[in-house]
């Protein structure tokens, strides 16, 4: 029995947490560039400087005494993001739209300013990023491209591009289900969909236990169907990858309905879940890079 | 020829008796008009258990061992003892963690509190355990609502921790409730700082998922207890320190394993099926 469990069957290469931290992040990623990639506003300013397209920055707030006059300067703009710097599983991300009457609201209530001061104010004293204090960013709002919608109606989906050295090993588009509460993560019940790299188009849909080729809340079939602006993302992924001094990363992209793919966040330690999606190993992709 | 007519014992020593010496002779004679007071006094010898009577039979064994700080009362055996177990319970912590896949509150957790359960005892032990963390859980759940910052926060919880086990301690010692003045026997600091993590990943997580978490600690804690009750262990921990150098060996060993977890098995099952079903 012990045999068995030490040599395991591995025709795909599929790549575990240790395999992954110790080939993977380890080699590639050193711990002092970390925090490019885990604040947010670090990664959007060297994004800006590289000219990489990703929603525009409105506004970095880091001071409470701020808040007022920055908010200000905001009343100009008719929809905007409020999220964490160093937020984490989407914590604290609030999407504000104005209305015709010129009030704020979010998921169709409205807020008044004293809420929108306050959630600044808890972000700022770290109350989503387990740290004694943050920064919070004010960007563009994304509207997704249409091409989403007629897989799944809601949220914001959004790709994930894993790269090693500059190249894009494997991708997967993940959005929210009916279940999910507006989130795409794999482990708050969203779905995965898988991609192929070569042909740019998209394959399986897993749900974290099963496979099927069209999405759980739609009867429109996925599985083939072309992804918009493919050619476009790979470069902007591995720009991205080139304009950070990490190696081995994850590279979450958005369509932005009229300005096309957008870069949203990059991670140092991307999950292992992508395998799944793709019913293939990190390792296999390795041997015949695109 | 023993001879106790006082307590009616002939021509036997009881088990209860304790010989001092042998022979016709008073031990003690006392001349009358002197001054003349004696008492007994019994100390505790260190011994070990896997050697003769005497124990200078250590030097012979192993030309280094810790066997020498004991002797010379230097460190009390039992602490050395948990010193020397500290290291051998991470080590089985971390093969569960990364080859088994197991996930654990903090990698020393399950092994302070697999020794607090040899004091107490394992199945109270247990017992007590769950119940501190939940209840301590669940009275500074009100703090959380609070939206109070990280560090305050885990300062509350341990005052709250703190006051449960002087009041246990407490109530245990005035209405005689001896499992309850085991209570004191937990790491404190630990204890309230899985507390913490536990209400945290109920929120985080999920209630299903902290659950999982925690049975999986008491299985390490469990499996650090069987560890711990082997006879002997700490004789030979003493005897043959080269064991640390062994754990080293082992752990850098395993801290170069890239094989999958056991759980990652079946996680990515799907894949490594090699007559898949599902495509």
């Amino acid at each position: 029995m012990l045999t068995t469990l030490f040599k395991v069957q591995n025709p795909k290469g599929v790549v575990g947490l240790n395999r992954r931290n110790i080939e993977f992040i380890y080699p590639h990623n050193q711990r002092r560039h970390y925090t490019l990639a885990d604040d947010k506003v670090k990664a959007k300013m060297l994004l800006h400087r590289h000219n990489i397209a990703c929603a525009e920055t409105y506004a970095v707030i880091s001071r409470i005494s701020q808040i007022k006059a920055q908010w200000q300067q905001l009343q100009l703009h008719s929809a905007l993001v409020i999220k964490p710097a160093m937020g984490c599983g989407g914590d604290g991300i609030k999407i504000l739209k104005k209305t015709r009457d010129g009030n704020w609201s979010s998921s169709g209530k409205t807020v008044p300013d004293a809420q929108i001061f306050q959630h600044i104010t808890r972000i700022i004293s770290g109350l989503f990023s387990m740290a004694s204090n943050d920064v919070c960013l004010v960007e563009e709002c994304i509207v997704p491209h249409p091409f989403f919608a007629e897989i799944y109606d809601e949220g914001v989906p959004d790709f994930r591009i894993i790269t090693l050295k500059g190249n894009p090993l494997m991708a997967m588009l993940r959005m929210p289900t009916s279940k999910s509460d507006g989130k795409a993560n794999l482990h708050q019940k969203g779905v995965g969909i898988g991609v192929d790299m070569k042909e740019g188009r998209l394959t399986q849909v897993y749900d974290g236990k099963r496979y099927s080729d069209h999405h759980p809340d739609s009867e429109n079939r996925v599985f083939g169907r072309n992804i918009p602006f493919w050619p476009r993302m790979l470069q902007l992924a591995r720009k991205t990858a080139q304009a950070f001094p990490l190696d081995y990363m994850g590279i979450d992209l958005v369509i932005d309905a009229t300005k096309g793919p957008q870069i949203m966040e990059v991670n140092v330690r991307p999950g292992l879940g992508i395998q799944l999606v793709n019913k293939c190993g990190l390792l296999s992709t390795l041997k015949r890079p695109l | 020829m023993p001879f106790d007519a006082l307590n009616g014992h002939f021509a036997y020593i009881p088990a209860n008796y304790l010989e001092l010496y042998e022979g016709d002779v008073f031990l003690v004679t006392h001349t009358p008009g002197i001054q003349f007071d004696y008492s007994y006094e019994i100390s505790k010898q260190a011994a070990i258990g896997l050697l003769d009577e005497d124990s200078s039979e250590a030097k012979r064994i192993t030309a280094f061992s810790f066997w020498g700080l004991v002797k010379s009362k230097t460190i009390p055996k039992k602490s050395l003892f948990l010193l020397l177990l500290l290291p051998l319970g991470g080590l089985v912590v971390a093969l569960l963690r990364n080859v088994v896949g197991m996930r654990t509150f903090g990698v020393f957790l399950p092994v302070l509190i697999a020794f607090s359960l040899l004091e107490t005892g394992f199945v109270s032990g247990i017992l007590l355990f769950l119940f501190l963390i939940l209840f301590v859980g669940t009275i500074s759940r009100p703090f959380d609502a609070m939206g109070l910052l990280h560090t305050p926060k885990i300062v509350i919880s341990l005052t709250l921790m703190v006051i449960v086990m002087a009041a246990g301690h407490y109530l245990g010692a005035n209405y005689g409730i001896s499992w309850l003045g085991a209570l004191t026997l937990f790491p404190t600091v630990i204890l309230t700082v899985s507390a913490e993590r536990f209400s945290k990943l109920i929120v985080e997580d999920g209630f299903h998922k902290a659950t999982g978490t925690l049975l999986q600690t008491l299985l390490a804690v469990g499996l650090c207890f069987l560890l711990f009750s082997i006879e002997q262990l700490d004789n030979l921990l003493i005897l043959f320190p080269e064991v640390l150098l062994l754990i080293m060996s082992i752990s850098m060993l395993l801290g170069r394993y890239v094989g999958l977890r056991w759980t990652e098995i079946i996680r990515f099952s799907p894949l490594l099926n090699p007559n898949p079903k599902y495509t």
